[in-house]
């Protein structure tokens, strides 16, 4: 893959924690339906701009992968100094927070599209408690981050807010 | 002198049918469809109660009572796949819950849907159940061969002799027994997960949570994987003493313990992991928390 090429000489380390990256599994598997489902039923008048923002989501975390990939071919080490590859990279810090908050960004923006569920709907409080949980990652994140499963954790708790978001509004 | 005044029993009369008016409203059900004998079958019953119970008869009985308020009973298809659904007006909210009572034939596939509903499904050994509820708690008991189970705030009891299984739930903990030699995959925020294989070896465990605590009390088959995670929720491994496996550990800030394993900590600042091989290690465990603790014990 030409992923492979690419990061063949940036330090094992991150390698390792950019590979981990590439295996997320909800965004493209639980939002398209719904978002393709939402895509035909869009009037054929729907500006590109619009149907850019419906494919956010299903977007996001490839985005995000990019950006990390990117940012992660940016701040590699340079030349032979780079020291042997289990040394930390100080980008690699950067890098995951980026991605979370990127991430964040595009799964807040797909939630401004759904109708807010009433306080009173059945599994109200687990919206709260899945937003609360985000930031506990998120928090724990800034504190480790490096730590590729946090990011993983706080992508599947985005995916499962949206999702439970969508059950409520259609309930 | 007697007292002809009627009000005392005419108050005592209008408070008893108050109490009796919402067994009077409740519509009963009473329902057969037939099912080939590996069919499927769909429910989907927003509030109220789903109990599933299999029999050996190529036909499906549904009985239980229509909650006032819901518009009715919809069931549709054909003898190889059946959807049965409660059809509630638009604005159904004030509807009274429904009780579906429903018996299906042994090797059935069952997907059953709901929001403030409980499930009950037990003795179906099909290739699949699929479950999900948002508030309501969920039982199954039986050996479908693959069961994907999920609630977001009621609790999970399962019982399950299956290859696969997957649950899931946000704040709901989850109990899984059962010999499942294949995939296991449990996931919560703050729910507990705790995980029985009755000693049968699992190919692959995953387990996440973010705040809620996980055990596994089980195997490991010869080259599977385990896999467990967690934010700030404690982790307990117990594996045989037997186990072949490369065990890796690392958390941020919790405390980490494995029979046999040196703890690595470095010299300035936080962390701690370790690295430990159990017999010819064939398999793979990996252990990672951020501030909860994790423990392997070999027993």
């Amino acid at each position: 893959m030409n992923d492979d090429r690419h990061d063949s000489d940036l330090p094992a380390a991150l390698r390792m924690q950019l590979r981990a990256l590439r295996t997320p599994e909800p965004p493209a598997r639980e939002l398209w339906p719904d978002i393709a489902a939402r895509l035909a039923q869009a009037p054929r008048q729907a500006t590109p701009a619009r149907r850019g923002e419906r494919l956010l989501p299903a977007l996001a975390l490839a985005a995000a992968l990019v950006v990390a990939v990117g940012l992660g071919w940016q701040l590699r080490p340079q030349g032979e100094d780079a020291g042997p590859a289990t040394t930390p990279v100080a980008g690699t810090r950067a890098t995951l927070l980026v991605v979370a908050d990127a991430m964040t960004r595009e799964y807040r923006g797909a939630l401004r599209e759904l109708p807010a569920p009433a306080p009173a709907a059945p599994g109200y409080e687990s919206l709260l408690e899945l937003d609360a949980s985000a930031a506990a990652v998120r928090e724990a994140l800034a504190k480790a981050p490096e730590a590729t499963f946090l990011l993983q954790r706080l992508q599947h708790i985005h995916a499962r807010r949206l999702a439970l978001t969508r059950q409520l509004a259609s309930a | 002198m007697r007292n002809s005044n009627p009000l005392p029993f005419l108050a005592i009369v209008l408070l008893a049918a108050c109490a009796l008016a919402p067994a009077f409203a409740a519509t009963p059900i009473d329902e057969r469809r037939d099912l080939d004998p590996q069919g499927r079958i769909e429910v989907s019953n927003l509030k109220g109660r789903v109990q599933v119970r299999a029999w050996d008869r190529a036909e499906v009985r549904i009985t239980g009572s229509l909650g006032e308020g819901a518009e009715r009973l919809q069931i549709e298809g054909d003898r190889r796949s059946l959807e049965v659904k409660v059809r509630y007006p638009r604005n159904g909210n004030r509807a009274e819950p429904t009780t579906l009572v429903i018996d299906v034939p042994l090797l059935a596939e069952v997907e059953v849907d709901g929001v403030s509903t409980d499930i009950d499904v037990q003795g179906v050994a099909g290739r699949n159940l699929v479950i999900g509820s948002v508030s309501g708690g969920v039982v199954a008991v039986g050996a479908p061969r693959k069961a994907d189970i999920s609630s977001v705030s009621g609790d999970l009891r399962l019982n399950l002799n299956s290859r696969d299984v997957a649950v899931e739930s946000v704040s709901g903990s989850i109990a899984l027994r059962g010999r499942i030699g294949g995939e296991i995959k449990a996931e919560t925020v703050s729910g507990d997960i705790r995980i029985d294989t009755r000693g049968e070896p699992a190919r692959r465990l995953d387990t996440s949570s973010v705040s809620g605590n996980a055990s596994y009390a089980g195997a490991l088959a010869p080259g599977g994987r385990i896999n467990v995670e967690s934010v700030s929720g404690n982790i307990r491994l117990s594996l045989p003493r037997g186990l072949s496996a490369r065990v890796r550990g690392e958390s941020f800030s919790g405390r980490l313990s494995a029979p046999q394993a040196r703890i690595d900590r470095p010299k300035y600042g936080p962390g701690a992991s370790f690295e430990h091989s159990y017999g010819e290690g064939a398999g793979e465990v990996r252990i990672e928390t951020f501030s909860g603790n994790a423990e392997l014990a070999l027993d």
